[in-house]
C-alpha cells in the first residue's frame, strides 16, 4: 500500500482508497495541475538560495577555444549547405527557365508531329488509288472500274473461286486420305505475340521414352 | 475464370493497367481518338483503343479521354493543351506499335523528369520524419520500436537513476 502511494505522490493525483475489508481498491484519478502564477513561492522554496555550480577556470578558458573552433566550423558547413541547395532550388524553381524548357519542346513536337503527319499523308496518297481502304460505296467502285462490270456477289466469290482449285472431291479423296495418314503433323512450336512460329523442338522426347521403356523390358 | 467476362478481360486487371508506361505531360487536357469500324486503315487506331486506353486512363486519370467512331474518314488522335492549342495526329494505316512510340515520344513525360518526380516524392514522403504532418507522431507508435515510456515503464537498466544508484553501490 505505501509502495503503491510512494509512486502515485510522484504524479499529480488523487489515489482514493476503500479500507474497510481485503485487499486496497483503488480509484486513481489524475488531474493535469500547475500552480497558478500568482500563487507565492511555497514556504519551504522562500529563501532557498542555489550553489552555483562549480566552475574551473582554466579549464573554462580551454573550453571556450574548443568551443569556437567548432562553432565557426560548424556554422560554416551550414551556411555553404544553406547557400549551395538554394541555388540549386532556385534553378530548378525558375519559370523562365521552365517557360523557355516548354516552348523548345512545343516547337519540338510541333515539327515532329508535322514531318510525322506528312508521311502519313504521303502513303496514303498511294493507297487513294487502290481505293481498297476507305469506304467506297461499291456502285461507286463499279463505275470507276469499267474494267470488269460483274455484280457485287460474284466479287465476293472470286477469292473463293481460287480456293476452290484445291477442294477435295470424289476423285482426289483417295489420294488425299493417303496423303493425310503418311503426312504427320507437329503440333510441339511456340509462337510469339505477332504470330511468327519460333524454331521447332525436335522430336527426341518421344523417341528417348520409347529407348527407355526398351531398356526396362530388354 | 467465370468472373473475367468479355473480350481480353485481362485488359482489366490491376497487373496489366499497372504495366501503363505512356504518363502525359501536365499541359495535356484531353485525349480523342477517331476511328472507324471494319475498316483497314483503322485497325492500328483499334488496336491502340482496345490495348492501351484502359492503361492510358488509369495512369492519367486527370485526362479526359474519347473516342469517336465513324464519323471522319480516317483515322487520327487529337491532344487538347492547357493553353487552348491542339495537335492532331494521323494514324491512317498505322500499327498500334508505331501510334504508340509516336505518343509516347512527343506526348508522355520523360524517363528523367520521371526519376525527378520520384525522387521529390521520397523527399517528400521519408517515413523516417515524426511529428505533425507526418503520418506517425513518434517512433513509439512503430511496432517493434520502444514503446512510450507514458504507457510502458522504461526497463531499470535504461534509467539513468538506477544506473546511477547502482554505480553508486559498486563505489
Amino acid at each position: 500500500m505505501s509502495f503503491i502511494k510512494s509512486i502515485f505522490s510522484k504524479c499529480n493525483g488523487t489515489l482514493i482508497t476503500q479500507t474497510i475489508r481485503g485487499p486496497p481498491k483503488i480509484l486513481y484519478q489524475v488531474i493535469r495541475w500547475r500552480k497558478p502564477r500568482w500563487v507565492p513561492r511555497a514556504k519551504s522554496k522562500e529563501f532557498y538560495v542555489r550553489r552555483p555550480t562549480p566552475v574551473d577556470p582554466e579549464e573554462r578558458v580551454e573550453l571556450k577555444i574548443r568551443y569556437d573552433h567548432y562553432r565557426t566550423a560548424v556554422k560554416s558547413v551550414r551556411s555553404y549547405i544553406r547557400k549551395t541547395s538554394l541555388a540549386k532550388a532556385q534553378k530548378e524553381d525558375d519559370h523562365l527557365i521552365r517557360e523557355q524548357e516548354e516552348r523548345e519542346d512545343w516547337e519540338r513536337i510541333l515539327l515532329k508531329n508535322k514531318q510525322w503527319n506528312e508521311d502519313i499523308a504521303q502513303a496514303r496518297s498511294v493507297s487513294v488509288q487502290h481505293e481498297k481502304v476507305y469506304f467506297p460505296p461499291k456502285w461507286k467502285t463499279q463505275l470507276l472500274n469499267n474494267k470488269f462490270e460483274m455484280i457485287p456477289d460474284v466479287i465476293k466469290l472470286l477469292p473463293v473461286l481460287e480456293q476452290s482449285k484445291g477442294f477435295i472431291t470424289l476423285e482426289n479423296m483417295d489420294i488425299e486420305i493417303e496423303k493425310l495418314l503418311n503426312s504427320r503433323k507437329d503440333y510441339n512450336f511456340a509462337i510469339d505475340k505477332f504470330g511468327n512460329v519460333q524454331a521447332k523442338e525436335s522430336d527426341t522426347s518421344v523417341k528417348r521414352k520409347h529407348k527407355a521403356e526398351d531398356s526396362q523390358h530388354g | 475464370m467465370p468472373f473475367m467476362k468479355g473480350r481480353a478481360p485481362i485488359r482489366r486487371t490491376l497487373q496489366y493497367l499497372e504495366k501503363g508506361n505512356m504518363i502525359f505531360k501536365e499541359n495535356i487536357r484531353v485525349l480523342t481518338v477517331n476511328y472507324n469500324t471494319g475498316q483497314k486503315a483503322s485497325e492500328g487506331a483499334y488496336d491502340f483503343v482496345f490495348w492501351n486506353l484502359a492503361q492510358i486512363q488509369y495512369k492519367n486519370p486527370a485526362v479526359q479521354i474519347v473516342t469517336l467512331k465513324n464519323m471522319t474518314p480516317s483515322p487520327f488522335l487529337q491532344f487538347f493543351f492547357n493553353n487552348g492549342k491542339k495537335i492532331v495526329v494521323d494514324v491512317d494505316c498505322t500499327p498500334r506499335e508505331q501510334i504508340l512510340d509516336h505518343v509516347k515520344d512527343l506526348f508522355c513525360k520523360t524517363e528523367k523528369v520521371l526519376e525527378e518526380e520520384k525522387l521529390a516524392q521520397m523527399k517528400t514522403s521519408n517515413p523516417a520524419n515524426f511529428g505533425w504532418a507526418f503520418p506517425r507522431w513518434c517512433i513509439c507508435e512503430v511496432p517493434g520500436q520502444v514503446p512510450c515510456p507514458g504507457w510502458v515503464p522504461l526497463p531499470k537498466h535504461c534509467r539513468m537513476k538506477y544506473q546511477r544508484m547502482a554505480e553508486e553501490e559498486n563505489m
